[in-house]
């Protein structure tokens, strides 16, 4: 992506510390999902396999990623009275581009998806960025773009994470490679949505033991 | 006078950005939608070819469309087993029939059992496609319901008319592990083949609960979970067969 052509770097960088910090925080200790508890009606419906959720995935990044840019940029021109509305005008705008564009390049994944591509509009992460970090007076397009980059990944990452579970247990398969011993029977549970919520809360309970910053004193 | 300008400045910022959004999208969609289209097509031809139990290959579209065009002769027949082929004459016809809001085709191939649902009974007209290659082979499309909407099929049939080749089986909106298997569980569909459609005049072909006895014709184990689905694929049989039984007579 475009991201990775790094110009020289001026006061600060293009990657300087909070340029990375934005990045990396989604990954873990901001987690959009574990931690924020966003975006779990595509976790629940989408994570029965590993394909769907990559895809999912990456469209997410791209959305949240130039929504965020694009809204940042339009920020001091958007008229209060209706930012939501521009707000969700460009997120639509950006998932249409997905769902045309998959429809003609991944038509498998277009079919699976179906739905949920549209969905993305929806998505609490993609609005809750834009309010909460994207309109704000003290970040550039640049970083809008890097924390839209970074809370994707940082839902992309726990979507697959939990797709591997799901579809190794649920179906015995591992992107469609048969990867358990014959032996093994199917855990049908793990193919309907409901075990997500099982699956979300395991990784939510791992996350905090591991780290104790994260645990909630009161 | 300023709060009206103000006002005025939101019309403006309005219709500009979503005459922007609008242009982006619609020149994308324009200029990718033959190849969406052109997908949709291959994904059809693939699933009619996919009964077939011969060898194919058909891992590109490229492979799919040449293989469906050098071995597939597609008609459409009506109940009453009037035959209609890929010719301007006989889609008029078909179109000349089309009404309750029903599309017309522009070539043979569009035919869609959804659409011609629409139609009144008398009307609709029921594909075939004829499969030569090693062996001739018979692929129909049956339709019907299943637990949360609609289901349909592809069934290849046999010379005999009567035995099955293959199957296909998709769904708009089954339950994934349950209902859904119907479609991607490998294991259930090669169940089918060898089975016979009709026992006597009967279509006699079902989906049941049980493990059918050994050397059973007409039986195949279904999905647990997924009764109501399950017997959805029954009863699409029983009624999909019927409309095509004129034909098959007349080919017989």
């Amino acid at each position: 992506m475009a991201e990775t052509a790094v110009e020289p770097a001026k006061k600060g960088g293009l990657f300087g510390k909070e340029e990375k910090k934005l990045i990396t925080d989604p990954l873990h200790s901001d987690n959009p999902i574990t931690i924020q508890v966003l975006g779990i009606c595509s976790a629940l419906a989408v994570t029965s396999q590993v394909y769907k959720s990559l895809v999912m995935a990456v469209a997410l990044i791209f959305v949240c990623a130039f929504s965020s840019m694009i809204i940042s940029l339009l920020r001091k021109s958007i008229p209060s009275s209706i930012r939501m509305i521009v707000q969700l005008l460009v997120i639509a705008g950006l998932v249409q581009i997905v769902e045309i564009t998959l429809g003609a390049f991944a038509y498998s994944a277009y079919e699976q998806l179906s739905v949920f591509i549209g969905l993305i509009i929806t998505n609490c992460i993609v609005m809750g960025r834009l309010e909460a970090f994207a309109m704000g007076d003290k970040h550039t397009p640049w970083q809008a773009f890097l924390d839209g980059i970074g809370n994707g990944l940082g839902y992309g990452w726990i979507l697959v994470a939990m797709a591997v579970v799901r579809e190794i247990f649920g179906k015995g398969t591992l992107l469609g490679f048969s990867v358990m011993p014959e032996a093994y029977v199917l855990n049908n549970l793990m193919v309907l949505p409901a075990s997500s919520l099982f699956v979300i809360g395991v990784f939510i309970w791992i996350q905090r033991s591991l780290d104790p910053k994260l645990i909630d004193k009161s | 006078m300023e709060q009206k300008k103000k006002e005025m400045n939101v019309y403006v910022y309005v219709f500009l950005l979503t005459t922007v959004t609008a242009l982006i999208l619609s020149l994308l969609y324009v200029s990718l939608n033959p190849m969406f289209k052109a997908n949709k097509a291959a994904a059809k031809r693939k699933a009619i070819l996919k009964c077939i139990p011969a060898k194919l290959t058909l891992d590109t579209d490229v492979q799919v469309n040449e293989t469906y065009e050098g071995s597939i002769e597609m008609l459409a027949i009506s109940p009453s087993g009037k035959i209609y082929k890929a010719t301007e004459e006989d889609l008029a016809a078909i179109n000349s029939m089309a009404s309750n809001g029903a599309k017309t085709y522009s070539n043979l191939e569009q035919l869609d059992l959804a659409n011609e649902e629409k139609k009144a009974a008398k009307d609709r007209v029921y594909p075939v496609y004829k499969y030569s290659g090693d062996k001739t082979y018979y692929v129909v499309a049956i339709r019907g319901n299943g637990l949360w909407d609609k289901i349909w099929g592809y069934i290849a049939l046999e010379q005999d008319l009567n035995t099955i080749a293959g199957v296909f089986f998709d769904h708009k909106n089954e339950t994934p592990g349950l209902g859904a298997e119907i479609k991607d569980n490998d294991d259930f569909k090669a169940q089918f083949v060898g089975k016979e459609i009709y026992e006597g005049e009967q279509v006699a072909l079902a989906v049941i609960k049980r493990q059918p006895p050994k050397g059973d014709d007409h039986r195949v184990k279904g999905i647990s979970g997924a009764t109501i689905t399950c017997d959805g694929v029954t009863a699409m049989f029983n009624n999909g067969m019927k409309y095509y039984e004129a034909y098959f007579e007349s080919v017989k």
